[in-house]
């Protein structure tokens, strides 16, 4: 992803963004891990 | 076990903490005992089994020469204790969304072991030591679930591992990804939010909210598998390996053959290679050796009828693809880019039903269930 971005950004704005998007995806998964999970299985462990 | 629990997540921390603090000579070792610690908590049967796999590989193949009938006997042997506790779990399914009751990964690692004697026997590998063979078959980021992966990339990856901060990084980033898709884009969005969509669809709309249902389940599929094989991957990636990749965009396919060569692609390229060759190699029918192909991916998932129909489902859409592509030079050739784009697009929408109408075939429980639910899709509609 930090690669990918500077590509068009300077270093400090793609880390910054980098981070922010960090953030956003572990606050959804914490997010959705509160929430009552579904139970759907498709790997069979 | 579930994907995202904190037992799991607990002890991939336990595996790659002290990991690179080690030094080289003993982080294969740190490794395989993890895993086979994991195992003893966790699957007892499993650890048992796995153990008993990695001693007949090693111990049978350790001369510089596997004979043909060694071979032979040896992957038998493996396949047979799979289809045998494939066969219990047949007997004993209920539903098809309960955990069931296989040893923990064996139908991965009974792969893995297969594919290390074939090799051997071709040639294509020389000889390993038992700690080579223990490392490849105990490698905790895939040995629940997968990937298959093979054991030269991963023998290479062994050899020059060594600390590299940036494929650290990505590792973390693709497990975060893994925890994404399954935690939230599968077990929330799509299980929660399109579900309650299909459950209001229901009463007045029940066709839309059944085509709903179907769809919900090949995203699922998708998400968790894809999920699941990000983690792994990323896993592999903090200790220092680049396991194969599992998925490809299989969704966005124009037909059933690249499908299938997007899809749990360590299983696919498998059956590629020990399957589809052998089978062509003997008979001289791509045909037949993609149906025969298609019937041992399905009957891995699971040795029942609606596994069996799922697979001859596949394998007759390879078929039908692999005719098509005879008769395609006879048709007439498109030369507006935008016609060949609206086709390009038809031909992804036909795979991605073509694809999500077979796995009515094994999430239904009865035969009964998934013809009702195709008469549920064709009719109703206004």
């Amino acid at each position: 992803m930090y690669a990918f971005l500077r590509r068009w950004l300077p270093e400090g704005p793609a880390t910054m963004l980098v981070g922010l998007w960090y953030a956003l995806l572990i606050v959804l998964v914490l997010w959705s891990l509160v929430e009552p999970q579904a139970e759907f299985r498709y790997v069979k462990l | 076990m579930s994907v995202v629990s904190l037992s799991l997540f607990g002890w991939m921390v336990f595996a790659v903490a002290p990991y690179w603090a080690l030094p080289d000579r003993l982080r294969a070792a740190w490794l395989s005992g993890v895993t086979f610690a994991f195992l003893v908590v966790h699957a007892p049967l499993s650890a048992a089994i796995l153990l008993g796999f990695a001693a007949a590989t090693h111990g049978f193949t350790r001369s510089d020469r596997v004979s043909g009938k060694t071979a032979f006997l040896l992957c038998a042997a493996i396949v047979l204790v799979l289809v045998l506790y494939k066969l219990r779990v047949s007997v004993r399914f209920t539903d098809a969304l309960t955990t069931l009751a296989i040893p923990l990964g064996l139908s991965y690692y009974a792969l893995r072991c297969v594919h290390y004697v074939i090799e051997r026997y071709k040639g294509t590998l020389a000889p390993q030591s038992a700690q080579d063979i223990g490392s490849y078959l105990f490698f905790l980021p895939t040995l629940l679930a997968g990937p298959i992966h093979r054991y030269a990339p991963f023998h290479r990856d062994a050899a020059r591992r060594r600390w590299d901060s940036r494929l650290f990084g990505e590792g973390l980033e693709r497990m975060l990804y893994g925890y994404v898709k399954i935690a939230f884009l599968s077990n929330y969005v799509v299980s929660q939010g399109l579900s309650s969509l299909v459950l209001d669809l229901q009463a007045s709309h029940p066709s839309a909210s059944t085509y709903l249902s179907v769809i919900e389940r090949g995203l699922n599929g998708y998400l968790q598998f894809s999920g699941y094989s990000d983690i792994a991957i990323g896993f592999g990636m903090l200790l220092g390996y680049r396991v194969m990749e599992n998925f490809n965009w299989p969704f966005v396919k124009k037909n059933i053959s690249e499908f299938w060569k997007s899809w749990h692609i360590s299983l696919s390229s498998w059956c590629r290679d020990y399957v589809y060759m052998v089978v062509v190699a003997l008979s001289r029918r791509p045909a037949l050796a993609a149906l025969a192909s298609m019937l041992a991916i399905g009957l891995w998932h699971e040795i029942s009828c609606r596994y069996l129909l799922w697979g001859l489902y596949n394998g007759l859409g390879i078929v039908a693809w692999q005719q098509f592509q005879r008769l395609k030079p006879m048709l007439p050739r498109i030369e507006s880019p935008a016609a060949a784009l609206a086709l390009d697009a038809a031909a992804v929408l036909l795979t991605f039903h073509f694809v999500i109408l077979g796995f009515v075939l094994v999430t239904e429980p009865t035969l009964g269930d998934v013809l009702t639910v195709y008469r549920s899709l064709f009719q109703g509609w206004p």
